[in-house]
Protein backbone atom coordinates (compact mmCIF):
# COMPACT_ATOMS: atom_id res chain seq x y z
CA UNK A 1 0.00 0.00 0.00
CA UNK A 2 1.30 3.44 -0.91
CA UNK A 3 1.68 5.87 1.94
CA UNK A 4 0.95 9.48 1.05
CA UNK A 5 3.02 11.93 3.03
CA UNK A 6 1.23 15.07 4.03
CA UNK A 7 3.24 18.27 3.97
CA UNK A 8 2.94 20.42 7.04
CA UNK A 9 4.76 23.31 5.46
CA UNK A 10 4.62 24.94 2.07
CA UNK A 11 7.43 23.96 -0.32
CA UNK A 12 10.69 25.90 -0.17
CA UNK A 13 10.11 27.53 -3.56
CA UNK A 14 7.06 29.22 -2.13
CA UNK A 15 9.22 31.50 -0.04
CA UNK A 16 11.60 32.36 -2.90
CA UNK A 17 9.04 33.34 -5.52
CA UNK A 18 6.77 36.41 -5.67
CA UNK A 19 4.33 33.84 -4.34
CA UNK A 20 0.94 35.02 -5.50
CA UNK A 21 -1.64 34.55 -8.20
CA UNK A 22 -4.02 37.15 -9.46
CA UNK A 23 -7.69 36.89 -8.67
CA UNK A 24 -10.14 38.67 -10.99
CA UNK A 25 -9.99 42.39 -10.31
CA UNK A 26 -10.56 45.71 -12.03
CA UNK A 27 -8.95 49.10 -11.59
CA UNK A 28 -9.07 52.75 -12.55
CA UNK A 29 -7.20 55.94 -11.74
CA UNK A 30 -9.21 57.68 -9.07
CA UNK A 31 -7.12 60.88 -9.05
CA UNK A 32 -3.72 62.01 -10.29
CA UNK A 33 -1.76 59.90 -7.79
CA UNK A 34 -3.93 56.93 -6.81
CA UNK A 35 -5.68 54.01 -8.41
CA UNK A 36 -8.70 52.14 -7.19
CA UNK A 37 -8.42 48.34 -7.27
CA UNK A 38 -11.66 46.38 -6.83
CA UNK A 39 -11.71 42.63 -6.34
CA UNK A 40 -14.40 40.22 -7.49
CA UNK A 41 -15.87 40.33 -3.98
CA UNK A 42 -16.48 44.08 -4.34
CA UNK A 43 -13.82 44.94 -1.73
CA UNK A 44 -11.49 47.72 -2.76
CA UNK A 45 -7.98 49.04 -2.15
CA UNK A 46 -6.61 52.50 -2.93
CA UNK A 47 -2.97 52.30 -4.04
CA UNK A 48 -0.40 54.55 -5.71
CA UNK A 49 -0.63 54.64 -9.51
CA UNK A 50 1.59 51.92 -10.94
CA UNK A 51 0.68 49.32 -8.29
CA UNK A 52 -1.54 47.36 -10.69
CA UNK A 53 1.18 47.19 -13.32
CA UNK A 54 3.68 46.06 -10.68
CA UNK A 55 1.34 43.31 -9.46
CA UNK A 56 0.48 42.08 -12.92
CA UNK A 57 4.11 42.04 -14.03
CA UNK A 58 5.20 40.53 -10.69
CA UNK A 59 7.58 43.33 -9.88
CA UNK A 60 8.61 43.51 -6.23
CA UNK A 61 6.29 45.55 -4.02
CA UNK A 62 7.99 46.87 -0.90
CA UNK A 63 4.84 48.27 0.69
CA UNK A 64 3.89 45.48 3.12
CA UNK A 65 0.61 47.07 4.10
CA UNK A 66 -0.47 47.21 0.47
CA UNK A 67 0.40 43.54 0.02
CA UNK A 68 -1.58 42.61 3.13
CA UNK A 69 -4.54 44.66 1.90
CA UNK A 70 -4.42 43.04 -1.54
CA UNK A 71 -4.58 39.62 0.12
CA UNK A 72 -7.30 40.64 2.57
CA UNK A 73 -9.46 42.20 -0.12
CA UNK A 74 -9.22 39.09 -2.34
CA UNK A 75 -7.26 40.75 -5.13
CA UNK A 76 -4.29 38.40 -5.00
CA UNK A 77 -3.98 34.97 -3.47
CA UNK A 78 -1.04 32.83 -2.31
CA UNK A 79 0.39 30.77 -5.14
CA UNK A 80 -0.35 27.47 -3.42
CA UNK A 81 -3.74 28.34 -2.03
CA UNK A 82 -7.18 27.89 -3.46
CA UNK A 83 -9.05 28.85 -0.29
CA UNK A 84 -10.97 32.09 -0.08
CA UNK A 85 -12.78 31.52 -3.34
CA UNK A 86 -15.84 30.21 -1.54
CA UNK A 87 -15.99 33.45 0.43
CA UNK A 88 -15.89 35.54 -2.77
CA UNK A 89 -18.46 33.29 -4.43
CA UNK A 90 -20.77 33.78 -1.47
CA UNK A 91 -20.34 37.54 -1.71
CA UNK A 92 -21.29 37.43 -5.40
CA UNK A 93 -24.32 35.33 -4.55
CA UNK A 94 -25.42 37.78 -1.86
CA UNK A 95 -24.95 40.75 -4.19
CA UNK A 96 -27.26 39.15 -6.74
CA UNK A 97 -29.75 37.88 -4.20
CA UNK A 98 -32.38 40.41 -5.31
CA UNK A 99 -32.81 38.39 -8.51
CA UNK A 100 -34.72 35.83 -6.50
CA UNK A 101 -37.31 38.57 -5.91
CA UNK A 102 -38.06 39.21 -9.59
CA UNK A 103 -40.35 42.22 -10.21
CA UNK A 104 -41.10 43.23 -6.66
CA UNK A 105 -42.14 46.81 -7.52
CA UNK A 106 -45.42 47.11 -9.42
CA UNK A 107 -46.35 50.60 -10.59
CA UNK A 108 -50.00 51.28 -11.41
CA UNK A 109 -50.58 54.41 -13.48
CA UNK A 110 -54.21 54.90 -12.50
CA UNK A 111 -54.73 58.09 -14.48
CA UNK A 112 -52.92 60.72 -16.50
CA UNK A 113 -55.16 63.43 -15.08
CA UNK A 114 -53.37 66.01 -12.95
CA UNK A 115 -54.05 69.36 -11.34
CA UNK A 116 -50.44 70.49 -11.94
CA UNK A 117 -48.66 71.46 -15.14
CA UNK A 118 -45.02 70.97 -14.15
CA UNK A 119 -42.72 71.90 -17.03
CA UNK A 120 -40.42 68.93 -16.44
CA UNK A 121 -43.17 66.34 -15.97
CA UNK A 122 -41.97 63.16 -17.64
CA UNK A 123 -45.44 62.03 -18.49
CA UNK A 124 -47.95 63.65 -20.76
CA UNK A 125 -50.50 64.97 -18.32
CA UNK A 126 -54.07 65.90 -19.18
CA UNK A 127 -56.53 68.15 -17.43
CA UNK A 128 -58.56 66.88 -14.51
CA UNK A 129 -61.84 66.18 -16.26
CA UNK A 130 -60.75 63.81 -19.03
CA UNK A 131 -61.65 60.46 -17.52
CA UNK A 132 -60.78 58.63 -20.70
CA UNK A 133 -57.22 58.81 -19.40
CA UNK A 134 -58.07 56.55 -16.43
CA UNK A 135 -57.13 52.87 -16.25
CA UNK A 136 -60.17 50.72 -17.05
CA UNK A 137 -61.39 48.44 -14.25
CA UNK A 138 -61.09 45.34 -16.44
CA UNK A 139 -57.47 46.24 -17.21
CA UNK A 140 -56.83 46.93 -13.52
CA UNK A 141 -58.14 43.44 -12.67
CA UNK A 142 -55.75 41.87 -15.20
CA UNK A 143 -52.87 43.95 -13.84
CA UNK A 144 -53.55 42.86 -10.25
CA UNK A 145 -53.69 39.25 -11.41
CA UNK A 146 -50.29 39.69 -13.12
CA UNK A 147 -48.78 41.30 -10.04
CA UNK A 148 -49.93 38.45 -7.82
CA UNK A 149 -48.35 35.95 -10.21
CA UNK A 150 -44.95 37.58 -9.73
CA UNK A 151 -42.49 35.17 -8.04
CA UNK A 152 -41.62 37.75 -5.40
CA UNK A 153 -43.02 37.16 -1.92
CA UNK A 154 -42.55 40.83 -1.01
CA UNK A 155 -44.37 43.27 -3.23
CA UNK A 156 -44.68 47.03 -3.36
CA UNK A 157 -47.81 48.24 -5.13
CA UNK A 158 -47.20 51.87 -6.09
CA UNK A 159 -49.87 54.19 -7.44
CA UNK A 160 -48.74 56.88 -9.85
CA UNK A 161 -50.22 59.27 -12.37
CA UNK A 162 -50.91 61.96 -13.34
CA UNK A 163 -52.23 62.43 -9.86
CA UNK A 164 -53.53 59.06 -8.60
CA UNK A 165 -55.69 60.66 -5.89
CA UNK A 166 -57.82 62.21 -8.65
CA UNK A 167 -58.86 58.60 -9.30
CA UNK A 168 -59.36 57.76 -5.63
CA UNK A 169 -62.29 55.38 -6.24
CA UNK A 170 -60.12 53.36 -8.58
CA UNK A 171 -57.27 53.39 -6.07
CA UNK A 172 -59.58 52.10 -3.32
CA UNK A 173 -60.82 49.36 -5.63
CA UNK A 174 -57.23 48.39 -6.50
CA UNK A 175 -56.11 48.06 -2.87
CA UNK A 176 -59.17 46.15 -1.71
CA UNK A 177 -59.25 43.83 -4.71
CA UNK A 178 -55.56 43.05 -4.25
CA UNK A 179 -56.00 42.22 -0.59
CA UNK A 180 -59.03 40.05 -1.27
CA UNK A 181 -57.12 38.00 -3.90
CA UNK A 182 -53.75 37.80 -2.17
CA UNK A 183 -52.94 34.53 -0.47
CA UNK A 184 -49.20 34.43 0.17
CA UNK A 185 -47.53 37.77 -0.43
CA UNK A 186 -46.57 40.61 1.85
CA UNK A 187 -47.73 43.79 0.13
CA UNK A 188 -46.78 47.40 0.83
CA UNK A 189 -48.84 50.21 -0.67
CA UNK A 190 -47.41 53.57 -1.76
CA UNK A 191 -49.26 56.55 -3.21
CA UNK A 192 -47.08 58.94 -5.24
CA UNK A 193 -49.00 62.18 -5.00
CA UNK A 194 -48.25 65.85 -5.56
CA UNK A 195 -49.49 66.32 -1.99
CA UNK A 196 -52.18 68.86 -2.77
CA UNK A 197 -55.19 66.53 -2.75
CA UNK A 198 -56.28 65.21 0.62
CA UNK A 199 -59.36 64.84 2.79
CA UNK A 200 -60.63 62.80 5.70
CA UNK A 201 -61.75 59.90 3.52
CA UNK A 202 -58.27 59.57 1.97
CA UNK A 203 -56.62 59.71 5.40
CA UNK A 204 -58.93 57.06 6.87
CA UNK A 205 -58.21 54.78 3.93
CA UNK A 206 -54.43 55.28 4.24
CA UNK A 207 -54.60 54.53 7.96
CA UNK A 208 -56.72 51.41 7.44
CA UNK A 209 -54.31 49.88 4.92
CA UNK A 210 -51.06 51.30 6.29
CA UNK A 211 -50.34 53.20 3.06
CA UNK A 212 -47.17 55.24 2.60
CA UNK A 213 -47.26 58.65 0.95
CA UNK A 214 -44.53 59.85 -1.40
CA UNK A 215 -44.72 63.46 -2.53
CA UNK A 216 -42.68 66.07 -4.38
CA UNK A 217 -40.86 69.03 -2.86
CA UNK A 218 -38.42 70.85 -5.10
CA UNK A 219 -37.05 73.32 -2.57
CA UNK A 220 -38.03 76.76 -1.29
CA UNK A 221 -41.27 78.42 -2.39
CA UNK A 222 -39.92 80.44 -5.35
CA UNK A 223 -38.19 77.37 -6.79
CA UNK A 224 -40.93 74.83 -6.12
CA UNK A 225 -43.59 77.10 -7.60
CA UNK A 226 -41.44 77.84 -10.62
CA UNK A 227 -41.02 74.11 -11.34
CA UNK A 228 -44.43 72.86 -10.25
CA UNK A 229 -47.33 74.94 -11.49
CA UNK A 230 -50.82 74.79 -10.10
CA UNK A 231 -53.59 76.31 -12.22
CA UNK A 232 -54.43 78.68 -9.38
CA UNK A 233 -52.40 79.57 -6.30
CA UNK A 234 -49.12 78.28 -4.93
CA UNK A 235 -48.27 74.59 -5.16
CA UNK A 236 -45.71 75.11 -2.38
CA UNK A 237 -48.33 76.36 0.10
CA UNK A 238 -50.65 73.48 -0.73
CA UNK A 239 -47.98 70.76 -0.57
CA UNK A 240 -46.53 72.00 2.74
CA UNK A 241 -50.05 72.03 4.19
CA UNK A 242 -50.59 68.56 2.71
CA UNK A 243 -47.36 67.19 4.19
CA UNK A 244 -48.42 68.52 7.61
CA UNK A 245 -51.91 67.08 7.24
CA UNK A 246 -50.60 63.62 6.28
CA UNK A 247 -47.96 63.70 9.04
CA UNK A 248 -50.47 64.61 11.73
CA UNK A 249 -52.82 61.86 10.67
CA UNK A 250 -50.49 59.05 9.59
CA UNK A 251 -47.26 59.70 11.52
CA UNK A 252 -44.12 61.57 10.58
CA UNK A 253 -42.34 58.59 9.04
CA UNK A 254 -45.24 57.72 6.74
CA UNK A 255 -44.56 60.54 4.26
CA UNK A 256 -41.44 61.12 2.18
CA UNK A 257 -40.54 63.64 -0.50
CA UNK A 258 -38.59 63.65 -3.75
CA UNK A 259 -36.98 66.60 -5.51
CA UNK A 260 -36.26 67.03 -9.20
CA UNK A 261 -33.51 69.40 -10.29
CA UNK A 262 -34.53 71.77 -13.08
CA UNK A 263 -32.04 74.17 -14.69
CA UNK A 264 -33.08 76.78 -12.13
CA UNK A 265 -32.56 74.35 -9.21
CA UNK A 266 -28.88 74.00 -10.08
CA UNK A 267 -28.26 77.53 -8.79
CA UNK A 268 -29.70 76.82 -5.35
CA UNK A 269 -28.19 73.70 -3.75
CA UNK A 270 -28.09 75.06 -0.19
CA UNK A 271 -31.53 76.66 -0.39
CA UNK A 272 -33.05 73.33 -1.46
CA UNK A 273 -31.48 71.49 1.46
CA UNK A 274 -32.54 74.22 3.88
CA UNK A 275 -36.13 73.89 2.63
CA UNK A 276 -36.05 70.16 3.40
CA UNK A 277 -34.60 70.78 6.87
CA UNK A 278 -37.10 73.55 7.64
CA UNK A 279 -39.96 71.26 6.69
CA UNK A 280 -38.82 68.49 9.01
CA UNK A 281 -37.20 66.05 6.56
CA UNK A 282 -34.06 64.11 7.47
CA UNK A 283 -33.15 63.06 3.97
CA UNK A 284 -33.14 64.22 0.35
CA UNK A 285 -32.69 62.47 -3.00
CA UNK A 286 -30.73 64.80 -5.31
CA UNK A 287 -32.27 63.76 -8.60
CA UNK A 288 -31.65 65.08 -12.12
CA UNK A 289 -34.44 65.45 -14.64
CA UNK A 290 -35.15 62.33 -16.68
CA UNK A 291 -34.58 63.44 -20.27
CA UNK A 292 -37.85 61.97 -21.55
CA UNK A 293 -41.36 62.96 -22.47
CA UNK A 294 -42.66 66.42 -21.65
CA UNK A 295 -39.29 67.43 -20.21
CA UNK A 296 -37.92 67.73 -23.75
CA UNK A 297 -40.56 70.29 -24.68
CA UNK A 298 -39.03 72.98 -22.46
CA UNK A 299 -35.29 72.61 -23.05
CA UNK A 300 -34.42 76.02 -21.61
CA UNK A 301 -35.94 75.10 -18.27
CA UNK A 302 -35.01 71.44 -18.25
CA UNK A 303 -31.88 70.74 -20.27
CA UNK A 304 -28.43 70.85 -18.73
CA UNK A 305 -25.16 69.01 -19.20
CA UNK A 306 -24.32 66.14 -16.84
CA UNK A 307 -21.30 68.12 -15.67
CA UNK A 308 -23.56 70.96 -14.51
CA UNK A 309 -25.63 68.51 -12.46
CA UNK A 310 -22.44 67.05 -10.97
CA UNK A 311 -21.26 70.48 -9.86
CA UNK A 312 -24.65 71.05 -8.23
CA UNK A 313 -24.53 67.60 -6.60
CA UNK A 314 -21.08 68.17 -5.15
CA UNK A 315 -21.96 71.59 -3.72
CA UNK A 316 -25.14 70.20 -2.16
CA UNK A 317 -23.33 67.14 -0.84
CA UNK A 318 -20.55 69.16 0.82
CA UNK A 319 -23.24 71.26 2.51
CA UNK A 320 -25.02 68.10 3.69
CA UNK A 321 -21.76 66.78 5.14
CA UNK A 322 -21.26 70.03 7.06
CA UNK A 323 -24.77 69.68 8.52
CA UNK A 324 -23.99 66.13 9.62
CA UNK A 325 -20.57 67.08 11.01
CA UNK A 326 -22.32 69.68 13.19
CA UNK A 327 -24.43 66.89 14.69
CA UNK A 328 -27.68 66.87 12.67
CA UNK A 329 -28.56 63.64 10.88
CA UNK A 330 -29.43 64.44 7.26
CA UNK A 331 -28.94 61.85 4.53
CA UNK A 332 -28.47 62.07 0.76
CA UNK A 333 -30.34 59.06 -0.58
CA UNK A 334 -28.58 58.49 -3.91
CA UNK A 335 -25.22 58.42 -2.11
CA UNK A 336 -26.70 55.98 0.42
CA UNK A 337 -27.70 53.60 -2.39
CA UNK A 338 -24.11 53.59 -3.69
CA UNK A 339 -22.51 53.47 -0.23
CA UNK A 340 -24.56 50.41 0.65
CA UNK A 341 -23.12 48.70 -2.42
CA UNK A 342 -19.57 49.78 -1.52
CA UNK A 343 -19.64 49.09 2.21
CA UNK A 344 -21.86 46.01 2.49
CA UNK A 345 -22.41 42.80 0.49
CA UNK A 346 -26.02 43.83 -0.04
CA UNK A 347 -27.87 45.62 -2.83
CA UNK A 348 -30.32 48.45 -2.44
CA UNK A 349 -33.92 48.23 -3.62
CA UNK A 350 -33.36 51.30 -5.81
CA UNK A 351 -34.29 50.03 -9.29
CA UNK A 352 -32.34 52.56 -11.38
CA UNK A 353 -28.91 51.32 -10.30
CA UNK A 354 -28.93 47.56 -10.59
CA UNK A 355 -27.32 44.87 -12.72
CA UNK A 356 -29.25 43.19 -14.25
CA UNK A 357 -31.07 46.48 -14.82
CA UNK A 358 -34.11 47.18 -12.66
CA UNK A 359 -36.40 47.35 -15.71
CA UNK A 360 -38.57 44.19 -15.62
CA UNK A 361 -36.14 42.47 -13.23
CA UNK A 362 -37.30 44.63 -10.36
CA UNK A 363 -40.20 46.68 -11.70
CA UNK A 364 -43.22 46.40 -13.98
CA UNK A 365 -45.47 49.30 -14.95
CA UNK A 366 -49.18 48.96 -15.74
CA UNK A 367 -50.10 52.05 -17.71
CA UNK A 368 -53.48 53.82 -17.82
CA UNK A 369 -53.97 52.50 -21.38
CA UNK A 370 -53.80 48.87 -20.26
CA UNK A 371 -50.30 48.22 -21.58
CA UNK A 372 -47.39 46.86 -19.55
CA UNK A 373 -44.03 48.61 -19.65
CA UNK A 374 -40.53 47.63 -18.56
CA UNK A 375 -40.09 50.69 -16.37
CA UNK A 376 -41.47 54.11 -15.55
CA UNK A 377 -39.13 55.67 -18.15
CA UNK A 378 -40.40 53.18 -20.76
CA UNK A 379 -43.94 54.52 -20.48
CA UNK A 380 -42.58 58.07 -20.77
CA UNK A 381 -41.01 57.10 -24.09
CA UNK A 382 -44.36 55.72 -25.20
CA UNK A 383 -45.85 59.19 -24.74
CA UNK A 384 -43.45 60.21 -27.53
CA UNK A 385 -44.72 57.28 -29.66
CA UNK A 386 -41.67 55.12 -28.93
CA UNK A 387 -43.02 51.70 -27.93
CA UNK A 388 -39.67 49.87 -27.75
CA UNK A 389 -40.24 48.79 -24.15
CA UNK A 390 -43.97 48.10 -24.26
CA UNK A 391 -44.10 44.42 -23.33
CA UNK A 392 -47.72 43.87 -24.28
CA UNK A 393 -51.24 44.23 -22.93
CA UNK A 394 -52.26 43.32 -19.37
CA UNK A 395 -54.53 40.64 -20.83
CA UNK A 396 -51.58 38.88 -22.54
CA UNK A 397 -50.52 36.94 -19.44
CA UNK A 398 -47.30 36.85 -17.45
CA UNK A 399 -45.36 34.38 -19.60
CA UNK A 400 -46.08 36.09 -22.90
CA UNK A 401 -45.16 39.52 -21.52
CA UNK A 402 -41.90 38.38 -19.98
CA UNK A 403 -40.76 36.50 -23.08
CA UNK A 404 -41.77 39.20 -25.57
CA UNK A 405 -39.14 40.56 -27.98
CA UNK A 406 -39.26 43.85 -26.08
CA UNK A 407 -38.53 42.09 -22.78
CA UNK A 408 -35.69 40.08 -24.31
CA UNK A 409 -34.17 43.29 -25.66
CA UNK A 410 -34.10 44.65 -22.10
CA UNK A 411 -32.57 41.46 -20.67
CA UNK A 412 -29.93 41.33 -23.42
CA UNK A 413 -28.63 44.79 -22.58
CA UNK A 414 -29.12 44.83 -18.86
CA UNK A 415 -26.08 43.10 -17.39
CA UNK A 416 -23.17 45.47 -16.85
CA UNK A 417 -20.88 42.51 -16.25
CA UNK A 418 -21.26 41.85 -19.99
CA UNK A 419 -21.45 45.36 -21.46
CA UNK A 420 -18.41 46.90 -23.08
CA UNK A 421 -17.10 49.77 -21.06
CA UNK A 422 -18.80 48.32 -17.96
CA UNK A 423 -17.39 44.79 -17.93
CA UNK A 424 -13.90 45.96 -17.00
CA UNK A 425 -14.89 49.16 -15.22
CA UNK A 426 -13.62 49.16 -11.63
CA UNK A 427 -16.81 50.68 -10.22
CA UNK A 428 -19.33 48.53 -12.09
CA UNK A 429 -20.12 46.58 -8.89
CA UNK A 430 -21.37 49.83 -7.38
CA UNK A 431 -23.25 50.92 -10.50
CA UNK A 432 -25.93 49.46 -12.74
CA UNK A 433 -27.16 49.16 -16.30
CA UNK A 434 -29.90 51.18 -17.97
CA UNK A 435 -30.91 50.00 -21.46
CA UNK A 436 -33.95 52.31 -21.51
CA UNK A 437 -31.84 55.41 -20.88
CA UNK A 438 -29.31 54.45 -23.54
CA UNK A 439 -32.03 53.68 -26.04
CA UNK A 440 -33.64 57.08 -25.36
CA UNK A 441 -30.44 59.12 -25.44
CA UNK A 442 -28.10 57.19 -27.74
CA UNK A 443 -30.59 55.34 -29.90
CA UNK A 444 -29.05 52.02 -28.84
CA UNK A 445 -30.12 50.05 -25.75
CA UNK A 446 -26.59 48.57 -25.54
CA UNK A 447 -25.11 52.06 -25.12
CA UNK A 448 -21.70 53.59 -25.69
CA UNK A 449 -20.12 54.25 -22.31
CA UNK A 450 -17.53 56.95 -23.16
CA UNK A 451 -20.30 59.27 -24.33
CA UNK A 452 -23.01 58.14 -21.89
CA UNK A 453 -24.48 60.65 -19.41
CA UNK A 454 -25.56 57.71 -17.22
CA UNK A 455 -21.96 56.51 -17.04
CA UNK A 456 -20.51 60.00 -16.54
CA UNK A 457 -22.89 60.83 -13.69
CA UNK A 458 -22.61 57.55 -11.84
CA UNK A 459 -18.86 57.09 -12.24
CA UNK A 460 -18.20 60.64 -11.07
CA UNK A 461 -20.39 60.27 -7.99
CA UNK A 462 -18.99 56.84 -7.11
CA UNK A 463 -15.39 58.07 -7.44
CA UNK A 464 -16.28 61.16 -5.40
CA UNK A 465 -17.82 59.03 -2.62
CA UNK A 466 -14.81 56.72 -2.51
CA UNK A 467 -12.51 59.74 -2.16
CA UNK A 468 -14.77 61.00 0.64
CA UNK A 469 -14.65 57.60 2.36
CA UNK A 470 -10.86 57.83 2.43
CA UNK A 471 -10.86 61.47 3.50
CA UNK A 472 -11.64 61.19 7.22
CA UNK A 473 -12.97 58.84 9.86
CA UNK A 474 -15.76 61.25 10.77
CA UNK A 475 -17.10 61.29 7.19
CA UNK A 476 -16.82 57.51 7.04
CA UNK A 477 -18.81 57.28 10.30
CA UNK A 478 -21.52 59.53 8.84
CA UNK A 479 -21.76 57.23 5.81
CA UNK A 480 -22.13 54.17 8.05
CA UNK A 481 -24.89 55.96 9.95
CA UNK A 482 -26.71 56.70 6.69
CA UNK A 483 -26.69 53.12 5.47
CA UNK A 484 -27.67 51.77 8.88
CA UNK A 485 -30.66 54.10 9.31
CA UNK A 486 -34.08 53.12 8.02
CA UNK B 1 -12.16 39.10 -43.29
CA UNK B 2 -13.61 41.77 -41.02
CA UNK B 3 -12.99 45.47 -41.51
CA UNK B 4 -13.22 48.04 -38.74
CA UNK B 5 -13.45 51.53 -40.10
CA UNK B 6 -12.46 54.64 -38.13
CA UNK B 7 -13.09 58.24 -39.06
CA UNK B 8 -9.81 60.15 -38.76
CA UNK B 9 -11.63 63.21 -37.48
CA UNK B 10 -13.04 61.28 -34.55
CA UNK B 11 -9.95 59.45 -33.37
CA UNK B 12 -6.40 60.57 -32.77
CA UNK B 13 -3.86 58.70 -34.86
CA UNK B 14 -1.68 57.88 -31.85
CA UNK B 15 -4.62 56.33 -30.01
CA UNK B 16 -5.62 54.22 -32.99
CA UNK B 17 -2.11 52.95 -33.49
CA UNK B 18 -1.64 52.10 -29.81
CA UNK B 19 -4.93 50.25 -29.61
CA UNK B 20 -4.24 48.37 -32.80
CA UNK B 21 -0.79 47.44 -31.53
CA UNK B 22 -2.41 46.04 -28.37
CA UNK B 23 -4.99 44.17 -30.35
CA UNK B 24 -2.36 42.68 -32.64
CA UNK B 25 -1.21 40.56 -29.70
CA UNK B 26 -4.57 38.85 -29.78
CA UNK B 27 -5.68 38.96 -33.41
CA UNK B 28 -3.96 38.86 -36.74
CA UNK B 29 -4.62 42.17 -38.43
CA UNK B 30 -3.32 44.85 -40.78
CA UNK B 31 -3.89 48.57 -41.00
CA UNK B 32 -4.49 50.80 -44.01
CA UNK B 33 -4.56 54.57 -43.76
CA UNK B 34 -6.37 56.68 -46.33
CA UNK B 35 -6.89 60.45 -46.42
CA UNK B 36 -9.79 60.45 -44.03
CA UNK B 37 -10.04 56.96 -42.55
CA UNK B 38 -8.16 54.22 -40.74
CA UNK B 39 -9.17 50.73 -41.82
CA UNK B 40 -8.25 47.74 -39.72
CA UNK B 41 -8.45 44.39 -41.49
CA UNK B 42 -8.96 41.42 -39.20
CA UNK B 43 -8.34 38.01 -40.67
CA UNK B 44 -10.91 36.34 -38.49
CA UNK B 45 -14.36 37.07 -39.83
CA UNK B 46 -15.90 35.64 -36.69
CA UNK B 47 -14.51 38.30 -34.39
CA UNK B 48 -17.23 39.21 -31.95
CA UNK B 49 -19.00 42.52 -32.08
CA UNK B 50 -18.08 43.19 -28.46
CA UNK B 51 -14.35 43.09 -29.22
CA UNK B 52 -14.83 45.75 -31.86
CA UNK B 53 -16.88 47.83 -29.48
CA UNK B 54 -14.21 47.33 -26.82
CA UNK B 55 -11.55 48.50 -29.23
CA UNK B 56 -13.52 51.62 -30.03
CA UNK B 57 -13.98 52.38 -26.35
CA UNK B 58 -10.28 51.79 -25.73
CA UNK B 59 -9.40 54.26 -28.45
CA UNK B 60 -11.81 56.85 -27.13
CA UNK B 61 -10.97 56.70 -23.47
CA UNK B 62 -8.29 54.56 -22.04
CA UNK B 63 -5.91 53.19 -24.59
CA UNK B 64 -2.95 53.11 -22.19
CA UNK B 65 -4.65 50.57 -19.97
CA UNK B 66 -5.98 48.41 -22.78
CA UNK B 67 -3.18 45.85 -22.81
CA UNK B 68 -2.93 45.60 -19.02
CA UNK B 69 -6.66 44.97 -18.71
CA UNK B 70 -6.51 42.20 -21.27
CA UNK B 71 -3.60 40.68 -19.38
CA UNK B 72 -5.58 40.61 -16.11
CA UNK B 73 -8.63 39.22 -17.89
CA UNK B 74 -6.59 36.44 -19.55
CA UNK B 75 -4.75 35.45 -16.36
CA UNK B 76 -7.86 35.36 -14.19
CA UNK B 77 -10.33 33.96 -16.71
CA UNK B 78 -10.47 30.48 -15.17
CA UNK B 79 -10.85 31.77 -11.62
CA UNK B 80 -13.60 34.08 -12.79
CA UNK B 81 -15.47 31.15 -14.31
CA UNK B 82 -14.89 29.13 -11.17
CA UNK B 83 -16.24 31.95 -9.01
CA UNK B 84 -19.29 32.25 -11.20
CA UNK B 85 -19.89 28.53 -11.00
CA UNK B 86 -19.47 28.61 -7.24
CA UNK B 87 -21.72 31.65 -6.88
CA UNK B 88 -24.43 29.92 -8.87
CA UNK B 89 -23.85 26.63 -7.13
CA UNK B 90 -26.42 25.19 -4.84
CA UNK B 91 -25.30 21.62 -5.38
CA UNK B 92 -25.51 19.40 -8.42
CA UNK B 93 -24.46 20.48 -11.87
CA UNK B 94 -22.66 23.67 -10.89
CA UNK B 95 -20.47 21.86 -8.36
CA UNK B 96 -19.35 19.58 -11.15
CA UNK B 97 -18.67 22.58 -13.32
CA UNK B 98 -16.63 24.20 -10.55
CA UNK B 99 -14.54 21.04 -10.13
CA UNK B 100 -14.03 20.81 -13.87
CA UNK B 101 -12.78 24.38 -14.15
CA UNK B 102 -10.45 24.10 -11.18
CA UNK B 103 -8.70 20.97 -12.45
Amino acid sequence: MEVVKRQKFKPKEHYNSPGYKLLPFKYLHIDSTNELIVGASGDYVIAPIGSVEAIVKRRPISNEKLMRDLHAKHIIIDEYESGGLDVIANRIRTKKDHLLQLSSLHIFVLTLRCNHTCHYCQVSRVTQDKQSFDLKKTDLDHAIELMLKSPSKFITMEFQGGEPLLAFDLLKYAVETTLSLNTDKRINFVICTNGTIYNEEIIKFCLKYDILISTSLDGPEFLHDSNRKLRKGSSYHDVIAGIQYFRNALGKDRISALMTASSLSLKYPQEIINAYLENGFHNIFLRPISPYGFALKSPKKNYYETQQFLEFYEKAFEYILQINLKGTFFREDFASVILKKILTPFQSNYVDLQSPAGAINSVLVYNYDGYVYASDESRMLAEQNDYSFRLGHVSDGYKKLLTSDEALSVFKNSLNEALNGCSDCAVSDFCGADPVFHHAIQGDAYGHRPTSGFCEKNMSIIKYLIRKLEESTSVRNIFYEWISAK
Amino acid sequence: MRIIDFDKQAYKKQSVLKAIYSLSNIYSLKLEITDDRYCVFLESASIKENIISELKIAITTRVNDFELRYHIAAETKEVKLLLLAKALSSGGIYDDLADEIWK
